[in-house]
């Protein structure tokens, strides 16, 4: 039993234009100089998620408005008890 | 230890840029990378990566069926205004439907022949291009001979395109246009060691091995169908996919929040297609290669 090997392909419905000058440089195509217009945020999408040891900040922390909530309440609380 | 190999390897390695809009006006683009073997053209790219454009090549037929079905229920005069609104709706158009594509490969003009080779299950495909001129290769790629050694902890660096974005737009007379700042792409390479081969079952598809070679370090994304070679440039691999070995840590300690970190640890480790698997397959098909 041989594997099919054959496959038809399309080069698309449309084409491609390129506005830089294909002709200014044999290595028009790639270049290891990376340019200002990478965009450094691709590069770690996640920055500000991690603390200095590597474990994901998740802003697991209260707000101080829900803790003064809780408080209050608890001293409420422990004042009508008395 | 790669500085003259990359060199060398970036004769031959080339960017495919695979543009796509979709009915809601919305383009984007995927790179991937290929190689070109010979001065005939014939080059070879990961299998995933021609898919790609076969699935975008579908997705378009279903949009151009769908239109045909609309036009006729539009021109259809027997059928009453509200019948004719409720077969339209049963026959809307998906936000997501592929309206245009196109594939841009390095230099204007060049294009991909329609029929092309490939190893679905070793992620290999084989074309030829049209339109190549082959003073613009000054090398070309030799593979390794899978005959000669090939030892565990050898270094090997990959190559290709990752880490650079391209926001195509389209305009119906110049079709997709590639951006100020979208090229050059930004050639990027990563090293790692040859750490173990991965052997596909064959089942009797072929008649020699179907193998991926596996290194230390992640394939990056735009680095699919890009060449991972040796110290000298000769091609051991052509990249497929990165798997994402769990290191196991934490595994049998008390859940906490450390504990729980820990056990989200990985190793990413590339598979390229292995050159044996390669080389048998370049001469299965009649296409010519040197090897080292």
């Amino acid at each position: 039993m041989t594997q099919v090997l054959h496959f038809n392909v399309e080069n698309g419905n449309s084409k491609t234009t390129v506005v830089e000058d294909a002709t200014a440089s044999n290595i028009f195509w790639s270049d290891y100089f990376t340019k200002s217009y990478v965009d450094q945020t691709d590069h770690f999408p996640f920055k500000n998620s991690f603390d200095l040891m590597g474990r994901p900040l998740e802003a697991k922390k209260l707000s101080s408005s829900v803790h003064s909530h809780k408080s209050l309440a608890r001293k409420v609380r422990r004042s009508k008890a008395r | 230890m790669f500085a003259n190999a990359c060199s060398i390897a970036r004769e031959f390695t080339f960017p495919i840029i695979i543009s796509h809009r979709t009915s809601n006006g919305k383009c984007s683009a995927g790179i991937g990378t290929f190689v070109v073997i010979n001065e005939d053209g014939w080059f070879i790219t990961a299998f995933h990566i021609m898919e790609q454009l076969n699935k975008l090549g579908s997705a378009n037929g279903e949009f151009k069926a769908l239109l045909q079905k609309r036009l006729a229920i539009e021109n259809d005069t027997s059928l009453k205004k509200h019948v004719k609104i409720q077969q339209l709706n049963s026959q809307k158009i998906p936000p997501d439907s592929i309206t245009d594509y196109s594939v841009w490969l390095g230099w204007q003009g060049l294009a991909i022949e329609e029929n092309f080779f490939a190893i679905p299950n070793c992620d290999i495909a084989v074309g030829k291009l049209k339109n190549f001129d082959k003073s613009k290769v000054k090398t070309y790629p030799k593979f390794k001979n899978p005959n000669d050694p090939m030892e565990q902890g050898t270094s090997l660096c990959k190559l290709g395109f990752p880490f650079h974005s391209i926001e195509p737009t389209f305009d119906e007379q110049k079709g997709f246009i590639l951006p100020p700042g979208s090229l050059p792409i930004p050639i990027f390479p990563i090293d790692g060691i040859y750490t173990r081969t991965v052997d596909i079952e064959n089942n009797g598809i072929k008649p020699y091995p179907l193998m991926f070679i596996e290194t230390s370090t992640p394939g990056l994304r735009g680095q699919s169908g890009g060449p991972t070679f040796d110290v000298n440039g000769t091609i051991w691999a052509i990249q497929s996919q990165t798997h994402h070995l769990k290191l196991g840590f934490g595994d049998n300690q008390k859940n906490s929040k450390e504990v729980e970190h820990l056990k989200n640890q990985y190793l990413n480790v590339g598979w390229g297609t292995h050159s044996i698997t390669i080389t048998s397959f370049l001469k299965e098909i009649n296409v010519s290669f040197q090897t080292h």
